[in-house]
């Protein structure tokens, strides 16, 4: 009760920090608006990012079938499903150049990404240290740090090199 | 298709994609991925890049 209590209270703080973030970046650049074939990508993307979280859903179905029981906490499962749909639209608009709307500045938010990439794998760490990763053969919720560590890290790797690949397409 | 009109009128004006495609408001891929013809823009966009080159529409635009 109080994991799931915990859960939603961090929850309810990352959104109103994130809102607060968004309108003090709104307020400095104005609102960032994607171009037309921003909005064609994302939409794509949307679309490949549930497919994802139905394959997700189904694969894991049928493991727990296999298994013969549960692999995850039942919050960490769906949880988990949100993270795979939205690593998948990441990417795919990343690869795309569809991730940044016109003219955003991106260094600060792929800075953020690694900080909160290394925030999430230190307290892997210490989940990992304590044993709390896995009980009763399935595991927790606490494995939400690990995934969104990998996740975090991910995209701004993804980031990266699709920067490095901008600069060579201007180079030619 | 590539479209290798736009790319030769964009260097005539000395223009990168990155000041292009902020002359007419979009992301530097976008011109990109009209340069190689990934992205058949709409006939907005189109205008608006023939208006930053100085150029009409059939001279970028028209097979």
């Amino acid at each position: 009760m109080y994991k799931v209590l915990g859960f939603l209270v961090g929850a309810v703080c990352a959104t109103l920090v994130a809102l607060l973030a968004r309108h003090l970046m709104i307020r400095k650049n104005g609102k960032p608006e994607y171009d037309e074939r921003q909005r064609l990508v994302r939409g794509k993307a949307f679309e490949y990012g549930f497919y994802a979280l139905l394959l997700y859903n189904a694969i894991y179905a049928m493991a727990c079938a296999a298994a013969e029981r549960e692999l995850m906490e039942p919050m960490l499962s769906g949880v988990f499903g949100v993270y795979v749909g939205l690593l998948v639209l990441g990417l795919y608009t990343i690869r795309k150049g569809a991730f940044f709307p016109v003219g955003a500045p991106q260094g600060a938010k792929v800075g953020l990404l690694f900080a909160m990439g290394v925030l999430c794998a230190v307290m892997s760490a210490r989940y990992a240290q304590s044993g709390a990763l896995v009980a009763d053969g399935m595991l927790t919720l606490e494995c939400l740090q690990p995934i969104a560590a990998l996740t975090f890290f991910a995209l701004g790797v993804a980031i990266l090199l699709r920067r490095r690949r901008d600069r060579r397409e201007e180079a030619e | 298709m590539k479209n290798l009109r736009l790319k030769a009128a964009r260097a005539a004006k000395d223009l990168s994609q990155q000041q292009l495609a902020e002359a007419v408001g979009v992301s530097r891929q976008t011109i990109n991925a009209i340069e190689k013809g990934d992205y058949n823009p709409t006939i907005r966009l189109c205008l608006a890049i023939c208006k930053a080159l100085d150029k009409t529409l059939d001279e970028l635009f028209w097979e």
